[in-house]
């Protein structure tokens, strides 16, 4: 397995929280949450990926095209595009303009998650892929410190679909962000997620999922098949 | 010798593999017993404030699932003084605290690629609503999986005029199809709750109805009922989305051919189409 050194990422986040606490919109180091604006899917429709992309632009500006316009420039919804075309339209509607469509194998997953922490750390959303190809945005997570090493506790999810802040364990988290048997699919910044590799060197096996699994990772391999 | 005969007959009916093929699943492939085995035996050796520990592995009652959760739940937050915590989780624990909670538990099939893994083996969730007994509103739902892990959390909003709060969990009883043709009907007895993955999502805090009827598979989301292919060729996650073009050419395909799929179980899928009345 991958080890993973995550220190330094978490003392960032106690540190980075303590300094911008409205940002965070927590008051403990262990709540960290971007306060993206939620936005639905219009009931009955595909729009999750123009949802996530407005869900982003609102965290950036304030304001925001509708999902209509967003669908209109991807040419189509949530099953009909690409994740490219959903990382394309990160880059035309938001403030990032260097998004990219990040996969990985799920034996890879705490590298994966390494540069999805990262990007959460430097305050920028991600798009994660669940279920397939269902997409909504990260908004956070919450971690807590026991004796000299550290627990994942949660992710919060904003579900175009479903509702705002959905909380998944972490290790259920790996499950739906990583399939066994499919890759791990995110729309993530290059620049916000720079630093991933060092943080994931830096931390090491302190970091343990909600299923107590070390590595801040899943239990690979035997989370596949 | 006769009762005998009939407890090998109910155990083998009732058996994963027995359940997974009344309702066309995909089985879990043979083997890693004694991964699993192991596995077992490591949850029951954890001691309180061990990594992964929960109080009840492979809970089997209403209070050992609802321990489960509150022993996790209590955990993540307990680097936090109670009024920095989100006013959802004060007003869960606050009501747990009280004695007023009143918890109610459905068992999800799980229908998803997560169902068969190596070291775990997951044929279902558990379910749990968290009423407030004074007032009967639903104020938290959450699941545990097989092995007593938490697998997700869902809080009522504060603000009662939020739009997109809880749904009601359908009804395995009063769940009624709009869209099933004359002659068939949704047996009650042959209901269950799914968690499926694909074209038709029906999320683990919000699973769709399925059932049997004549032979078949169907499941409903929202009144709307979804026929299960069974008999078309099945196709496997690890082909289909096992890699990032081969992900892509699967979504474009089933989008130019207006085709619906959705997870049977270990790592296969199955077409699905929406039944018409």
């Amino acid at each position: 397995m991958t080890r993973i050194r995550w220190k330094t990422l978490l003392v960032a986040l106690v540190v980075m929280c303590g300094l911008m606490s409205m940002a965070c919109g927590a008051t403990s180091s262990g709540d960290v949450k971007l306060g993206v604006p939620y936005h639905a899917q219009a009931q009955g429709s595909l729009d999750c990926g123009p949802a996530s992309v407005q869900m982003w632009t609102d965290y950036d500006y304030g304001f925001y095209p509708s999902q209509q316009e967003i669908a209109t420039w991807m040419g189509g919804t949530c099953s009909g595009v690409s994740e490219d075309t959903l990382a394309a339209a990160v880059n035309q509607f938001t403030r990032t303009d260097d998004a990219y469509w990040d996969f990985d194998a799920p034996s890879n997953v705490e590298a994966f998650m390494a540069r999805q922490i990262t990007s959460i750390d430097n305050y920028t959303p991600v798009i994660a892929i669940i279920d397939f190809k269902h997409a909504g945005v990260v908004n956070g997570g919450k971690w807590h410190q026991e004796g000299n090493w550290y627990q994942w506790d949660y992710t919060y999810f904003h579900d175009p679909e479903v509702r705002a802040n959905d909380d998944y364990p972490s290790a259920r988290w790996h499950l739906v962000n990583c399939p066994p048997g499919q890759i791990c699919s995110q729309i993530i910044s290059t620049i916000m997620t720079q630093g991933w590799v060092q943080n994931q060197n830096s931390y090491g096996d302190q970091i343990y999922d909600s299923s107590g699994c070390g590595g801040g990772g899943g239990c690979t391999p035997e989370n596949q098949y | 010798m006769q009762k005998f005969l009939l407890a090998l007959v109910s155990l083998v009916l009732l058996s994963p593999t027995a359940l997974a093929q009344v309702w066309h699943l995909e089985d879990c492939p043979p083997g890693h017993a004694k991964e699993r085995l192991e596995f077992r035996e490591q949850l029951k050796e954890l001691e309180p404030g061990d990594r992964g520990y929960r109080p009840n592995p492979f809970p089997t009652t209403t209070d050992e699932v609802v321990e489960n959760f509150l022993t996790f739940h209590r955990r993540a937050y307990s680097d936090m003084a109670f009024e920095n915590l989100r006013p959802t989780d004060q007003r869960l624990f606050n009501l747990v605290d009280s004695g007023h909670a009143k918890y109610t538990l459905r068992r999800v099939a799980n229908w998803t690629p997560t169902r068969c893994r190596k070291r775990e083996r997951e044929d279902y969730f558990y379910v749990v609503q968290v009423i407030d007994s004074r007032t009967g509103v639903e104020v938290t739902r959450f699941a545990v999986d097989e092995e007593g892990d938490v697998a997700q959390l869902r809080h009522r909003y504060m603000d009662p005029a939020s739009e997109n709060d809880l749904t009601p969990m359908p009804d395995l009883r009063t769940a009624s199809p709009t869209n099933l043709p004359r002659g068939i009907s949704a047996p009650i007895k042959s209901r269950q709750y799914v968690n499926v993955w694909g074209s038709v999502r029906c999320g683990l805090l919000d699973p769709c109805v399925a059932f049997k009827a004549g032979g078949k598979t169907y499941f409903m989301k929202e009144g709307e009922v979804y026929k299960v292919e069974v008999n078309r060729r099945r196709m496997t996650v690890a082909g289909e989305m096992g890699s990032a073009a081969a992900k892509q050419a699967f979504f474009k395909r089933m989008n130019d051919r207006n085709e619906m799929f959705a997870s049977i179980g270990a790592g296969k899928l199955a077409y699905i189409s929406r039944v018409e009345p």
